[in-house]
């Protein structure tokens, strides 16, 4: 390869080139491989170097010497801005009635108060690079591109700089990374931790020492000051100052929130004190208890009744990509006057839009067993063998697939006593508890949330 | 309610964005190789996601959304030629963008692994001449300014400029090679 060769290229990718340069440039790399191999190498550069500073510079981070007109130096950076508006504008006018598109989603623990660029962000908001976060009670949790997840705990404040790229402006942050999401860099005050392919954690307190911890894998390290570098392994962690100074110590996991499964509780509701009458609120749960027939009773440590409707609204959002799978798990007891089996129905339904969609406990019928009535359906299902009396159940409902399955026990195992399917991609907005005349239900514990993947599958 | 009325179709919109996503930086690249020393090509790559959302019905998930995205790339490019080489823009005629298009084409992954590498490389630098780089492709403003300040003939920061390009693609390829990684 020539020199005028390299030389021609690089003028190419400086825009120095004059249009009879770049005439004889097209003609010989349709014509030379080893031209365009060159070529390619020198455009794969050019990218390289154009992303690592215009990166830099989009964060704010100062030119090592000032411009003598500064109001240059501004333009590319007040166009990329003005380019990151219109993108976000055009994303949301051409997604008219949904949710703005964005790169990472975010879920939030159940009791996350966070602002999204100032605005109070909501479950399901979405984290675009330019925006930056703010959590002041909770957690939220990232999840980027490639699949990487970063759980973030209050308070903090972090901004999504760019694709692979995070600044942690203060907090405590947890990070998985896996090989997809290779190079993901957390940068804060004091040092820019590179993953590895790992599990990590990074701690900011601007004015203190900045911490990265490794609890799987290896990053590399750099102190924003000086030219101080290290590799950490796994169990790794080291503090850097604000002066570059970089100190190691043991990695402490457990400062750091786990960051699976995702859960969010919808419902959670005890029946072992107070009143059971509408407006009645359960221990976890943003809406109250809806009493529209009959009057159950707290009994003890449970809700007996017959001939009652208890309904309850649960949150839209909380089934989502993140977190596909519902449970409803519910602890019955014996209670009330009359028997649980009957040709009635007692149990439990969830409803959407006002529609049943599903009901699981006793159905209507002659057949003593807890069944799943998936209302499409004609009759409701029934395991193979029988299943009487008070139990604790769960129901899974996958939103990615649809299928709904009735468990015995708090928790879904692998063989479930029956098996359907409804339509994919519902979210039920309430539950109700209740019991047909001349059938009574017994409940202690009623749960429902909305998870990442069962804890016990 | 969206999803109860069209079951999948936000986790279709869903599987679209994370496409779009991963491959923003390798669109960024292939626009920039295929409009060599042009300073808008992050311009054309929001022109182009508006126009991938637009037609996102027309991608069937679980085919190469890398395949389909570039052909968008290449058609906006070869549609919208005049109007870019309004801009002083130089962009390739439609007979080599196709031809060389699919050996400018590189992965995510390629990229990124590019990109670990020049940090690697950038690191080993004097200071110097990280800021020489810096300021060539963070500022944008003409080389004779930043030579006037540091007292250096813009030749010289020229051939200072070329000498580190030459460094850093063998640096680069040298990391590669350590790595064990296959260099492209």
């Amino acid at each position: 390869m020539r020199l005028s060769d390299h030389q021609l290229v690089m003028a190419a990718f400086e825009g120095t080139l004059e249009e009879s340069g770049f005439r004889d440039l097209q003609q010989r790399l349709s014509e030379e491989p080893e031209l365009l191999a060159l070529y390619r190498d020198h455009a794969m550069l050019h990218h390289s170097l154009c992303e690592e500073f215009e990166g830099r510079q989009m964060a704010g981070e100062s030119l090592p010497v000032p411009a003598v007109r500064p109001q240059r130096w501004l333009v590319p950076l007040l166009a990329a801005a003005a380019v990151v508006a219109l993108c976000f504008v055009g994303w949301k006018w051409l997604s008219p009635g949904k949710p703005a598109q964005a790169m990472a989603g975010c879920d939030f623990s159940a009791d996350a108060t966070a602002s999204l660029d100032g605005r109070p962000a909501l479950d399901g908001s979405g984290f675009s690079p330019g925006s930056r976060l703010s959590v002041e009670r909770g957690w939220v949790r990232l999840n980027l591109p490639r699949k990487a997840v970063a759980l973030v705990e209050a308070p903090a404040s972090l901004v999504y700089e760019a694709d692979k790229v995070i600044r942690l402006e203060n907090g405590r942050a947890r990070f998985h990374c896996p090989p997809g999401a290779l190079g993901l860099t957390v940068k804060t005050p004091s040092l820019v931790a590179i993953d590895r392919g790992t599990e990590f954690g990074v701690l900011a307190k601007p004015g203190g020492r900045d911490e990265a911890h490794v609890f799987e894998g290896e990053i590399e390290l750099e102190a924003v000051t000086g030219e101080g570098t290290a590799t950490l392994h796994s169990k790794e962690a080291a503090g850097v100052d604000g002066e570059g100074s970089i100190q190691r110590m043991e990695a402490r996991e457990q400062d750091f929130v786990s960051l699976t499964p995702e859960v969010r509780v919808m419902l959670e509701e005890e029946f072992n004190s107070g009143t059971f009458e509408t407006g009645r609120r359960p221990a976890v749960g943003a809406s109250h208890w809806r009493l529209e027939r009959g009057s159950p009773k707290i009994a003890g440590d449970h809700l007996e009744g017959t001939d009652f409707e208890a309904y309850f609204y649960l949150p839209t959002d909380a089934l989502s990509a993140a977190r596909p799978v519902l449970l409803v798990t519910v602890e019955t007891v014996p209670g009330g006057a009359q028997p649980f089996h009957t040709t009635g129905w007692s149990g439990f339904s969830l409803y959407q839009e006002g529609y049943e969609v599903c009901f699981f406990g006793d159905s209507y019928g002659p057949e003593e067993t807890w069944s799943l009535d998936v209302k499409r359906s004609l009759v409701p299902l029934t395991p193979s063998a029988r299943m009487t009396g008070p139990r604790t159940m769960t129901l899974r409902y996958d939103r990615r697939d649809g299928t709904v399955e009735l468990h015995e026990g708090s928790a879904p195992g692998g063989n479930p006593l029956v098996r359907s399917k409804l339509l994919p991609g519902l979210n039920f907005d309430q539950i109700r508890i209740g019991a047909s005349p001349g059938a009574s239900l017994g409940v202690k514990k009623v749960t429902v949330k909305a998870q990442e993947e069962p804890a016990d599958p | 309610m969206d999803a109860a009325r069209n079951p999948g179709e936000n986790d279709v919109s869903e599987d679209f964005v994370r496409e779009l996503t991963d491959h923003q930086t390798a669109m960024l690249a292939f626009i920039r190789a295929l409009m060599p020393g042009s300073s808008g090509a992050r311009d054309l790559l929001q022109e182009i996601n508006i126009i991938l959302w637009q037609k996102r019905s027309a991608f069937q998930i679980g085919t190469s959304f890398k395949a389909w995205a570039f052909q968008v790339v290449r058609y906006h490019l070869m549609n919208h030629r005049r109007r870019l080489a309004s801009k002083g823009w130089l962009v390739f005629d439609d007979a080599l963008v196709e031809r060389i298009s699919p050996a400018l084409e590189a992965d995510p992954g390629e990229l990124e692994n590019r990109h670990q590498a020049l940090h690697h490389c950038l690191a080993k630098l004097r200071p110097k001449d990280r800021e020489l780089l810096q300021h060539r492709y963070a500022s944008g403003a003409p080389l004779e300014e930043y030579a006037k300040l540091i007292q250096r003939s813009p030749g010289t920061l020229k051939a200072t400029l070329f000498n580190l390009r030459g460094a850093l693609r063998k640096c680069i390829e040298r990391r590669f090679h350590d790595q064990g990684i296959p260099f492209p």
